[in-house]
């Protein structure tokens, strides 16, 4: 099937919930292509399984009618490991560079890291890259998946990766400080004059508030420089009443998103029940 | 600063030397292609120019032609006409039988009849004689001469006049014969 006749899936996936947008096309308008709402369904987890296990079971379901159409996965950062690539004006080959990204991967993660799989963004000698890894079991049940259900699988995305790209423009900085803020992880992103400083990706085991300060605070410890007040972008879309104490030292700048809106499949606050589906597995 | 497409499976690091280099090659062709085409224009508008120059300079020319160039070839033609003419006039007169007409005419005359001139007409081979007789039968028997040798026929007497005024009483004539020609 021609992808102008694909219905595009987007899905955001998470281990406690799964986002879908469905997007038809048809060849013959060239109108906006109509939009279906959103949905979201909710899961469980069970302690004797992976944190996958579920919105995989969950995904399947949502996507057993959508044979043909093509399907784009944003992961959550749940799924996603980050390092930085700090610049190296000797590496400029392709097998340089994923050498370079697994050495510094299993120079933090050990021998985990054989089970996963790396994608580099694109390098630059001056101003280095990023690396993200999964696990390679992952992907491999969603390409399952994906042909069960016969549909195309174009890719999987980290949450990180998309929401930077989504709005680069705005991140474009001497200095960026930007929190990616999600039920359970926190993700903090240093740049500094394009060059990636660091990458912070954890969990969230008490109050989503004092956990972001904390993880500010350390991240400019460890990068050896603080403005008095330091600006944050700050995304979190399933917390829309998550503020900073005044004077902490950190001023949360809102992403704006009227010249570059949300993308439809990203997670938000759920306040409509109706909407909501809960699934345990 | 450039997206981070960060996506699995990984679609592999791009050589972005090899993504400038084609945007350069690209550019340099569309720049190229561009600056052909103002040329082409340039030359197409320049001879299109030049040629509405050439047909506004044509077009009196060709009236003036249509004008006068038919009487100058009429001109011409005449021209040439009466050259060719003349010079069958002239070849004519080349190819006269001279010797055999004169050889005729001192045949058939005789002491008495002093010829004074002689027109040949070409266009009719006829020979006009003009001369003095001493006497009316002298001149006679000129005639009759002429109209007895074989070269001429016709032999006319046109006019004659007798000079009253000299003693010897002499006629002025003028006869006409018309010549054959004799191989």
């Amino acid at each position: 099937m021609s992808p102008l006749w694909r219905d595009q899936i987007h899905v955001f996936f998470a281990p406690e919930r799964v986002d879908l947008v469905r997007v038809p096309r048809r060849l013959s308008g060239l109108k906006q292509p109509e939009q279906v709402p959103k949905t979201t369904m909710l899961c469980q987890r069970d302690t004797d399984q992976s944190i996958s296990e579920s919105p995989l079971h969950q995904l399947e379901q949502m996507v057993q009618d959508a044979a043909g159409a093509e399907m784009m996965i944003t992961l959550s950062n749940h799924f996603v490991r980050y390092t930085t690539l700090p610049p190296q004006a000797e590496i400029s080959a392709p097998d340089e560079v994923y050498a370079y990204a697994a050495f510094r991967m299993r120079e933090i993660y050990g021998t985990r890291v054989d089970e996963w799989i790396l994608s580099v963004s694109a390098w630059d000698p001056i101003k280095g890259a990023i690396c993200a890894a999964i696990n390679r079991d992952l992907l491999t049940r969603f390409e399952e998946m994906a042909v069960r259900c016969r549909i195309k699988l174009k890719g999987l995305e980290p949450y990180l990766a998309s929401t930077f790209d989504n709005w680069k423009q705005l991140l474009d900085a001497p200095r960026t400080c930007f929190a990616l803020v999600e039920t359970g992880r926190i993700c903090i992103a240093l740049l500094a004059s394009g060059v990636w400083q660091s990458i912070r990706n954890q969990k969230i085991l008490h109050a989503v508030e004092d956990e972001l300060l904390a993880a500010l605070d350390q991240e400019a410890i460890l990068s050896g420089y603080k403005e008095p007040v330091e600006q944050v972008y700050l995304f979190a879309p399933e917390h829309p009443g998550l503020v900073l104490p005044q004077d902490c030292g950190w001023e949360i700048v809102p992403i704006q998103t009227v010249q570059l809106p949300v993308l439809a499949h990203y997670p938000s606050a759920i306040v409509d029940q109706g909407e909501m589906k809960e699934c345990i597995v | 600063m450039h997206r981070l497409g960060l996506k699995f499976p990984d679609t592999g690091q791009q050589v972005r030397s090899v993504d400038f280099a084609c945007l350069f090659i690209g550019l340099f062709v569309l720049v190229a292609v561009f600056y052909q085409f103002r040329l082409t224009t340039e030359a197409i508008n320049y001879w299109n120019v030049r040629v509405e120059h050439l047909e506004k300079q044509q077009q009196p020319k060709k009236i003036v032609k249509r004008t006068r160039s038919k009487p100058r070839k009429r001109e011409i033609s005449q021209e040439i006409r009466l050259e060719i003419k003349e010079a069958n006039v002239v070849l004519r007169q080349i190819n006269l039988p001279w010797e055999a007409l004169f050889d005729a005419i001192e045949h058939a005359a005789s002491q008495e009849i002093a010829l004074l001139s002689l027109e040949p007409n070409t266009n009719n081979q006829s020979l006009r004689i003009g001369g003095e007789a001493k006497n009316m039968s002298v001149l006679l028997d000129f005639v009759e001469a002429m109209e007895r040798e074989i070269v001429f026929v016709n032999a006319h007497l046109l006019n004659y006049k007798i000079k009253q005024d000299s003693p010897q009483r002499p006629i002025v004539f003028v006869l006409t014969a018309s010549w054959i020609e004799v191989s």
